[in-house]
């Protein structure tokens, strides 16, 4: 018997793994057929599974701690450069004749700027993430002092009066701080999402650029804002807009004086993308305000007809105001402008003649004199205090590129001593941040998605008018699937891949390699900041936790049961508050093919406006006021205004910590 | 330690392997030349279709004599094309007098050759597109506009043919840009004959557009070619006979014309080949000469260099090098073959080249031999229209009191479901969209033939 048996199992055991095998074959197959709809890709488990994971012992294994410098500043001598490193959490001082860091200093999260005291013995440095600014003695090197200024600070400038001015970016107003106390002197409204601040000549002025478009009417050009700051009252005396542009990353002012010169990105999202040749989608370009009295504002592109330069991110100007270099981040080339050159068009112009050159995509042949190529993701810029070197922080290659400004040739760069491999989501960064996958580079992944989160624009990228699409946020997706407005894509493979070329990028599709980078770059890297609405005591607030109540209510207010299906818990419940699920919450209108839609994920969703598949609703508080007359989207008419902004407090504190577990 | 002597080993290889490469390259183009050979007594009018041309190899580091005549068995061969991984060789050629002209390609390895097309009109220069298809030049004949050339699309079997432009035009010289485009030059046949231009469209035959436009008596009938410092380059021949190298910006084509042989004084040239970063080979004729030969033209002083190949009895043309180059972009389609129309929106009917607004009542669509509607734009200037799709129309803008406003617009079409788009009519093609709902995209587009039938009806009653 005990024969027969060893028999039996030499022929059963090989049976019993080959159909095993077969089965598991078939079904990696079906499996990754269905999560990727049929594209051809190798079939690589670790796609999905391994390069994606943020936490555990193969992604500490697969995964390197990068630098990422950000902006960079020069010291008076010339002799130091301060970079941040925004992945690094530190400030790097970097001796530019030895080519190397000399001292690295911890700082808070997401470290966006660096400015230096008057007598260059202390640096601040923004940190964005962790809502303060840090003081740092340069001559011990040391973390001296914490400044708390708005939410989300970012650019900073500091005057001969010894005041700090900072760009809050998520609370979307500029804080002026006593140096001398350290403390807030006063807060001022900017626009939406302030980035960068520029100090005229003799500090007259402050210009305080901003990312996002003011409030405006459904489907109407968007409006960014450059907030002008009298320099000796500390008071806002103007407020300048820029017309269909946005994303206006950073502001600098030509030491005449006489221009105010902010990087932005024209958007085409109210024209149908019937095809993104001749610019239909996005151009990209510069803002000028003429600082003297009635001085008009004026966009001029960067790009070319055939060749796009995308997401410009920081501007510099030569000490004797002749020629101003824009980095351009998503296109890995610097532009030289003369200046002169804008002046002479700015002379000769009239009103009708700047409407034309906003869009002419001709016209930067006769101001671009030079297009410099660098690293992956060129950030921020700095000049030598004489002008003739030229810094570029290379975002995402750890390093930092110097030109010569006379012969424009590239110099020696300076390694920052990041990780030097280059690791599967490392890639898919660059990727991310590279418009070379969009036919003639017009637009990148983060055109749209600035930092991984969205630009609160809505387009019509069918080109007919029909299934407008509110750009959603890529930040902390996982859990989150499915994808697109109408829930079709089951996985970001899906969203990524060939209907993505098709429809967006118009050009030929990420292969499978790259394919694996973006998706593992999206899903593990790009998470929320901090949710400011959690106070940071582990508490909800009073008028939060009535909000919970409301959110997770059974019963109306007069007393009659909530089905189901109409309760706020219902579709968007923890941890990633959506069941993953589509619903018709009336939303659909009859230019929407479909009338059901994916439960969006609410996490951090406070700075998503605005809101619904196709941004109708500018705030939260619209979506049930306006768009809810029957009660679809969750039974709310009942409340009283009270109750209704209790629920939206609630629901603006919602974000990927543990926030339901708050009381 | 044995690791250590292994890669420095590797290393000295490859350093040696490197210098030898780079040395070889610095004296010319490694591999061999292939060419299109003319007898001398035929004229360049006669070089699209010529009697007795022949493709033929050469190496270039041997002096003249060391021909390869690759298409032996034709009656006629001409316009070699090298595919992207340099191992195989697509032509027109003609077998006998008695037959047409069709594309075939050549294995290089082993000199086997296979006919792509099958067809009873005459195909022409083709070149190879970078999923694996081929774009060439076919005869047509339309009842109403007469013969022309349009261009096709098949796979390397001949299956799948496609038409993809429908002009009243002739179509030819096809190339493909590595943004994925192909540029070819396009002269108008019908209603009149006009002076040539070079388009731009996707494989599929969408989004075609004016690339490059020439002055009035400018005949173009060689290839372009791509430089890899973002030009492009072509011959023009004006009525004075005068054939100049051309070179203009890929990134601004329509603004940036530069003649790059007016040094060459009285020499003529047809066609050119970028064989590396600072030096083309040019197919020219001199003053003293009647036949064309070869020569290296260097890009940098742009001067004509020493000669290659010449021959009083042939003229050489069509100069290429069987060398692989990188494969230019896929671009993925949106030609839907179950639909039978597309669609055009125009942002600003009313918009011309110098930025003002004409007063425009309405719109008509025109095909080559019947009014197929008249639009009314909407208040913003703008019209959406649904029209048959790989039909030929132009568009005619007439004023409130029935004038015609503007002379008919180009030949455009759309292909099955393409959603098209201008920004006016005679617009400045550098210009941007304005950032702007248009108010018929709030509507949705007019169908013509219904709209055609509406005016009909009217008109009856």
């Amino acid at each position: 018997m005990k024969k027969y048996g060893r028999k039996i199992f030499f022929i059963v055991a090989p049976l019993a793994v080959a159909i095993v095998g077969i089965q598991g074959y078939r079904f990696s197959v079906a499996h990754v057929e269905y999560y990727n709809a049929g594209q051809p890709h190798s079939l690589g488990c670790v796609s999905c599974h391994v390069y994606p994971q943020r936490d555990g012992v193969l992604a500490e294994f697969l995964n390197e701690d990068y630098l990422s410098p950000l902006n960079i500043t020069v010291s008076p001598d010339g002799t130091l450069l301060f970079v941040t490193a925004q992945d690094g959490n530190a400030l790097l001082i970097v001796d530019p004749d030895q080519g190397k860091v000399v001292s690295k200093i911890d700082v808070g999260e997401f470290p966006h700027s660096v400015v230096l005291s008057k007598d260059s013995k202390t640096a601040y440095v923004s940190n964005q993430w962790s809502y303060n600014i840090s003081a740092i003695e340069l001559a011990s090197s040391t973390v001296v002092d914490t400044l708390v200024a708005g939410i989300g600070p970012a650019g900073m400038a500091i005057d001969d009066d010894n005041h700090l001015y900072v760009a809050n970016t998520y609370s979307s107003d500029i804080s002026v701080i006593d140096l001398e106390t350290g403390k807030e002197i006063r807060r001022l409204a900017a626009g939406n999402r302030p980035m960068s601040v520029a100090l005229s000549p003799m500090d007259r002025q402050a210009y305080v650029s901003s990312r996002r478009t003011l409030p405006i009417p459904y489907r109407t050009e968007p409006k960014t804002e450059l907030t002008i700051l009298d320099g000796k009252s500390k008071k806002i005396i103007d407020r300048r807009y820029f017309s269909s542009a946005h994303i206006m990353e950073n502001v600098a002012v030509t030491p005449q004086g006489d221009l105010a010169i902010t990087t932005l990105i024209r958007p085409k999202n109210l024209v149908p993308s019937v095809q993104i040749e001749q610019g239909w989608m996005i151009n990209h370009g510069i803002g000028i305000i003429e600082t003297r009295e009635n001085g008009r504002v004026a966009q001029f592109l960067l790009d070319e007809p055939n060749s796009f330069y995308s997401d410009p991110f920081d501007v510099v100007i030569a000490p004797d105001g002749n020629t101003a270099y824009v980095s351009h981040s998503g296109a890995d080339i610097i532009s030289v402008i003369d200046v002169n050159k804008i002046r002479e068009l700015l002379a000769d112009a009239v009103e009708s003649d700047l409407d034309i050159y906003a869009n002419h995509l001709g016209l930067s042949s006769t101001f671009v004199i030079r297009r410099l190529p660098t690293g992956p993701n060129p950030k921020g810029l700095a000049l030598s205090p004489d002008g003739k070197k030229l810094f570029v922080a290379e975002r995402l290659a750890d390093r930092l590129a110097i030109f010569d400004t006379e012969t424009f040739e590239p110099l020696d760069p300076i390694d920052l001593g990041g990780p030097s491999r280059t690791t599967v989501v490392r890639k898919g960064a660059q990727l991310f941040s590279n418009a070379a996958h969009t036919f003639h580079n017009q637009y990148s992944c983060y055109t749209c998605h600035p930092d991984g989160h969205e630009d609160g624009l809505i387009y019509d990228l069918t080109g007919t008018g029909r299934d407008l699409a509110n750009v959603q946020t890529l930040r902390d997706l996982p859990g989150t699937s499915p994808f697109k407005w109408n829930g079709k894509n089951v996985s970001v493979y899906m969203q990524c891949g060939m209907r993505f070329s098709k429809f967006v990028t118009r050009t030929e599709s990420f292969s499978p390699e790259n394919l694996d980078a973006v998706v593992a770059y999206i899903m593990r890297d790009l998470t929320h900041p901090p949710n400011p609405y959690q106070n940071g005591s582990g508490k909800l607030t009073p008028a939060q936790q009535r909000g919970k109540l409301l959110y997770e209510r059974t019963v109306a207010n007069d007393g009659s049961p909530i089905p189901e299906r109409d309760r706020c818990l219902t579709c968007h419940p923890p941890p990633n508050f959506t069941n993953r699920l589509v619903a018709d919450v009336g939303t659909g209108l009859e230019t929407d093919r479909y009338r059901i839609f994916d439960s969006p994920n609410l996490n951090n969703v406070y700075e998503s406006a605005p809101y619904l598949h196709d941004g109708r609703a500018a705030t939260l508080e619209e979506i049930w006021t306006e768009f809810n007359d029957n009660d679809e989207h969750g039974i709310v008419n009942d409340m009283t205004k009270s109750q209704l902004n209790d629920l939206i407090e609630y629901i603006k504190c919602l974000g990927p910590a543990e926030t339901y577990t708050l009381k | 330690m044995r690791n250590m002597r292994r890669y420095a080993l590797a290393g000295l290889v490859l350093l040696v392997a490197g210098s030898l490469f780079f040395s070889g390259s610095k004296d010319g183009p490694v591999g061999p030349l292939i060419f299109t050979q003319i007898p001398a007594g035929i004229g360049s009018d006669d070089w699209i279709f010529p009697r007795n041309a022949r493709i033929v190899s050469a190496d270039l580091k041997n002096s003249g004599e060391s021909f390869h005549v690759l298409t032996e068995e034709f009656w006629s061969a001409r316009a070699p094309q090298i595919s992207f991984d340099g191992s195989k060789m697509i032509f027109s050629g003609r077998q006998s007098e008695n037959s047409t002209w069709q594309i075939w390609q050549m294995d290089l390895r082993n000199r086997e050759v296979h006919q792509v097309t099958r067809d009873t009109f005459n195909c022409t220069d083709p070149a190879y597109l970078p999923d694996g298809r081929v774009v060439f030049s076919r005869a047509f004949e339309d009842p109403v506009s007469g013969w022309g050339y349009a261009l096709y699309t098949c796979n390397l079997d001949g299956t799948s043919l496609r038409r993809i432009t429908f002009q009243p035009h002739t179509d030819h010289a096809p190339v493909v840009m590595q943004d994925g485009r192909i540029l070819a030059v396009s002269r108008q046949n019908f209603p009149e004959p006009n002076k040539p231009r070079i388009m731009a469209m996707r494989p599929d035959g969408t989004k075609a557009e004016l690339y490059y436009r020439t002055d009035p008596g400018v005949i173009m009938n060689s290839r372009g070619y791509e430089l890899e410092d973002g030009r492009f380059i072509f011959l023009e021949r004006t009525e004075k006979n005068i054939e100049s190298l051309v070179a203009i910006s890929k990134n601004r084509p329509l603004n940036s014309r530069q003649v790059l042989s007016v040094n060459a004084g009285q020499n003529k040239f047809y066609s050119a080949y970028p064989v590396s970063e600072d030096r083309l080979i040019v197919s020219m004729s001199s003053v003293e000469s009647e036949s064309y030969g070869l020569y290296y033209f260097d890009l940098i002083g742009n001067k004509v260099g020493s000669e290659i190949f010449s021959n009083a009895e042939y003229h050489f043309l069509e100069p290429v090098i069987v060398e692989g180059r990188q494969r230019p972009r896929i671009l993925p389609t949106r030609v839907d073959e179950s639909f039978n129309t597309g669609k055009l929106l125009c942002l600003d009917a009313g918009l011309t080249g110098l930025g003002q607004s004409l007063d425009i009542h309405s719109i008509r669509v025109l095909s080559t031999d019947r009014l197929l509607g008249e639009i009314i734009p909407e208040n913003d200037g703008s019209f959406y229209v649904e029209v048959e799709s790989d039909v030929p129309i132009r568009f005619q803008a007439i004023d409130r009191d029935g004038e015609v406003l503007q002379n008919p617009s180009s030949w455009v079409w759309v292909r099955p479901n393409e959603n098209g788009g201008c920004i006016g009519c005679h617009e400045n093609r550098e210009l941007a969209p304005q950032n702007k709902v248009p108010d018929a995209i709030r509507r949705g587009p007019v169908y013509l033939e219904e709209k055609l039938l509406a005016l009909e009806k009217t008109t009856d009653e």
